[in-house]
């Protein structure tokens, strides 16, 4: 019976049709923000979906110089790591479906291998683009991770647990303690934009110089599992951050704590949609110096306060 | 200094070397020989006097056996003055030496004269860079017995070049068919990490054989088809084309027709300043800024509409006059068009001035010092946003200019920020143009009559574009149709200089660089044959027009 259960919360709910489905509402909610933001109609409600199919209905090519088995395998390693890093994330109560101290570690390795995907797609499809897009995607992620590492530990450090589950609890009950946390908050909104490869981070795949970066020579399903991937890491990514940054209104009943829930991912990626709109693309070597020289900072001013403040109470 | 002083001082300076000269209004025309060439502009270059604007060649044709020979024209330019060196060389054995070691943009123009006239130039880089590679050997489309049957062959490609790479060298190929690329061009950057350290470009995939059509077409016929050799600047092109016709055949163009001319030419360059502003936000990843400006551009795009019926070719101009005029309701429209402009303007100056994240990637980055401007010959934007002092409209008004002077827009500053800071604040000086023109239109005449057949002579038109001076030569025979229209677009002139200051930027750069001139395809490379399914066939006119009308009445199957 439970092997069952199991199954329904890895494949269905939470899992991964229910990722697919909100990742593709975050998409519509991404896409449609930024076109208003810029004056435009932007897609109806259904474009995400409709692009999922149409890419699913083309012909996939891979290039004959690729490795065929890593260029197909990237993008179905990537939606597979996002989708086991979900479950362990606690959702509308504190309660996620998987859970063990030391999660937190866990989710952000498994984080991890989407950007890792996109390095190996790119480097194993052998044109020049990909190439460039992937040795890019790898630099920016040891200008990023770190920051967001550390800006993730420190409610962790406040709430002496290194399980999400054990740090929505702790702040479940000490409600108010998560206003200690909003500079981390901030450092993971910034680095999310990293880890996401959006403006003013996306040189990764800067059109006008890589093309499309790692994603090149992706077509048909294969690029229909990597939109898909990111889309839901998305989601996953602005879920961590509502489960350590922004850890109330867990408690409420099942449906009000969905709302809850659905609007603090809405919320973050509203933010993200907003910063993506306000800047100019920055370079390789300004986006790592940026990192480094501000983000960097803040996270362990994070951690300072988080230590000063557990001393405190 | 005037132009009759500075004549004179070239005269002196170039005696040696040339066997004859006249002047006439603002021309100086001299003649040498292909041997004496280079020390004739290495005389003039060492008077710091002018730029290589443009080179011509024609081909006097075969039926004057005694006199059967290609004639090169080297013009010089210094603000209204053009100094032209004249070579005569045999039709069959066309060969002068390179200037380019002297002048660097002549690199271009003489691959042009090389590809289209047969001209053999003594140390020019063999790569082909107008015509399609495939384009037969030996096949001069610009000679007068140039028969489309000898362009029927191919010639045989080899396979897609990979130019020798140098261990440790990566090339980067930057189009043909690229995002960053509006229209097809072909870059290949050598990398070394994000370091570029070589850069060199391929052009011609529009080559349409435009120049090569005006002598096959009507002196009117021609408006219509200069107007078409680009998509944004297409009112200039018809407006150079018919000030030279004009003066040819002596037509006084009524001041009212002048002044709806160059209503038109200054409204073309909001649009396309405005056009580019949103194509060069759009090359830093800034979309939001791009998306604004295209929207703002509607505006200028719908007034041009309301004014003439039409977006893009406008056709305002008739040999002799203009066909629409701007009456009270429409002058105001376009005040109110302005006002909502100036505005937005405004605004965006704020922006590309101010905002951090942009800044980042214009401020410093691809400076073409003033020394670099100069030597390389730059002009329009780019040159005055590195302090050369380029503008036409400033240095040699023409049409309504004359009356409504040009306040010229400089900065010294030379880098990306600057070219956004003089486009944006030529908008401004734009604006303030229109209106004055509007308030103090003159009245009278649209169009006054011009003779079909146009007398013997040729004249130089120079105007200047949104992206600097154009450059027409245009010679009659006396006939219905021209015997030569060469045309010198800008961009062709602000190429050398990207690609020399594209060498040690970053890759993320370089697409900003290249926009920052505001390059323009498809007048740099101005089909004669059409391949199908790997058959060559070639099309006459009347075959195209006849395939054309059945395609589109079986309903574009």
């Amino acid at each position: 019976m439970s092997a069952i259960l199991n199954l329904v919360s890895i494949l269905i709910f939470p899992g991964l049709l229910f990722l697919l489905v909100l990742g593709m509402a975050g998409q519509y909610v991404d896409r449609k923000l930024y076109a208003r933001l810029q004056n435009r109609v932007g897609p109806p409600w259904y474009q995400p979906v409709a692009d999922v199919f149409k890419l699913l209905g083309k012909e996939s090519v891979i290039p004959e110089e690729a490795d065929h088995r890593m260029f197909s395998l990237a993008p179905i390693f990537a939606l597979a790591a996002v989708i086991a890093a979900y479950l362990y994330i606690p959702l509308w109560n504190t309660k996620p479906v998987l859970s063990f101290q030391g999660d937190l570690v866990v989710v952000l390795y498994l984080l991890l291998i989407p950007t890792l995907t996109f390095f190996l797609g790119g480097w194993y499809s052998r044109s020049i683009f990909s190439t460039l897009g992937a040795v890019r995607s790898i630099t920016q992620l040891f200008a990023y991770e770190i920051p967001l590492l550390i800006a993730l530990l420190s409610p962790a450090l406040l709430a002496s647990s290194w399980s999400i589950a054990g740090i929505a609890a702790y702040y479940g009950t000490h409600p108010w303690r998560w206003m200690v946390n909003l500079l981390g908050f901030a450092v993971g909104l910034i680095t999310l934009l990293g880890k996401l490869e959006r403006v003013p981070f996306d040189a990764p795949e800067a059109e006008t110089e890589i093309v499309a970066g790692s994603f090149t020579e992706y077509s048909g399903r294969y690029l229909a599992f990597f939109r898909l991937a990111i889309d839901s890491e998305a989601i996953v990514s602005s879920s961590l951050l509502a489960a350590v940054f922004l850890p109330f209104g867990l408690g409420l009943p099942i449906w009000l704590g969905v709302i809850v829930y659905l609007a603090k991912v809405a919320g973050i990626l509203s933010v993200l949609a907003l910063l993506r709109t306000i800047f100019a693309r920055l370079r390789m070597d300004q986006m790592i110096s940026f990192c480094w020289r501000y983000v960097a900072p803040v996270a362990f001013l994070q951690v300072i306060i988080d230590l000063v403040v557990k001393e405190l109470v | 200094m005037s132009v009759e002083t500075d004549f004179l001082r070239i005269q002196g300076s170039v005696a040696p070397w040339v066997s004859g000269s006249r002047t006439a209004e603002n021309r100086l025309d001299m003649d040498t020989s292909a041997e004496r060439l280079v020390p004739a502009v290495t005389a003039l270059r060492s008077l710091s006097w002018g730029y290589l604007s443009a080179i011509t060649g024609f081909d006097s044709g075969t039926a004057a056996p005694s006199d059967g020979h290609i004639e090169l024209l080297y013009h010089f330019c210094n603000g209204p003055a053009v100094a032209t060196f004249r070579v005569k060389v045999p039709r069959e054995d066309p060969s002068v030496p390179s200037i380019g070691p002297l002048v660097p943009s002549a690199v271009m123009y003489e691959r042009e004269l090389a590809e289209t006239m047969g001209v053999k130039v003594a140390g020019l880089p063999k790569k082909r860079q107008f015509l399609s590679d495939d384009w037969p050997e030996n096949v001069y489309p610009l000679r007068k017995d140039f028969t489309m049957e000898s362009a029927a062959a191919t010639r045989e490609v080899g396979p897609a070049v990979g130019s020798e790479e140098a261990p440790g060298t990566f090339i980067i190929p930057i189009g043909p068919q690229h995002p960053a690329l509006k229209e097809p061009g072909h870059f290949e950057l050598a990398v070394d990490g994000e370091i570029v350290t070589h850069a060199d470009i391929r052009l011609g995939y529009v080559h349409r054989g435009i120049e090569k059509g005006a002598e096959d077409r009507s002196w009117v016929h021609n408006i219509y088809l200069m107007e078409r050799i680009c998509g944004i600047c297409s009112h200039i092109h018809a407006t150079a084309y018919v000030l030279g016709v004009e003066s040819l055949s002596g037509v006084a163009v009524p001041p009212r027709a002048q002044t709806v001319r160059t209503i038109f030419c200054e409204m073309e360059r909001i649009h396309s300043h405005l056009l580019w502003l949103g194509v060069a936000a759009h090359q830093a990843g800034f979309d939001t800024l791009f998306m604004y400006s295209w929207r703002d551009r509607e505006t200028i795009m719908d007034l041009l509409e309301e004014l003439s019926g039409n977006r893009v070719n406008y056709s305002v101009n008739l040999l002799g006059g203009v066909k629409y005029d701007i009456d009270g309701k429409a002058a105001d429209s376009v005040r109110r068009g302005l006002d909502f402009l100036e505005r937005r303007t405004t605004h965006y100056l704020k922006i590309v001035t101010t905002d951090e994240s942009f800044l980042r990637r214009t401020r410093g980055v691809g400076a073409i010092t003033f020394d670099q401007a100069n030597l390389l010959g730059t002009i329009g934007p780019t040159a005055r946003a590195s302090g050369v002092s380029r503008d036409l409209r400033v240095e040699a008004p023409y049409m309504a200019y004359r009356d409504f002077p040009v306040r010229p827009v400089l900065d010294s500053r030379c880098d990306l920020e600057a070219r956004f800071v003089v486009r944006i604040n030529e908008l401004f000086e734009s604006y303030r143009l229109i209106r004055e023109m509007l308030d103090h239109m003159p009245a009278g005449e649209l169009a006054v009559p011009a003779p079909r057949k146009v007398p013997e002579g040729e004249v130089i038109s120079r105007v200047e574009a949104p992206r600097g001076e154009l450059f027409y030569y245009i010679r009659s025979t006396g006939g219905v149709k021209p015997d030569r229209v060469k045309v010198r677009t800008p961009s062709l002139c602000n190429w050398a200089a990207v690609l020399s200051v594209a060498v040690g930027h970053k890759l993320a750069d370089i697409p900003m660089i290249m926009v920052g001139i505001d390059p323009c395809f498809s007048c740099n490379d101005r089909s004669i044959t059409l391949r199908r399914r790997g058959s060559a066939e070639s099309w006459s006119w009347e075959d195209l027009r006849a395939y054309g009308i059945s395609y589109y009445a079986g309903g574009g199957a």
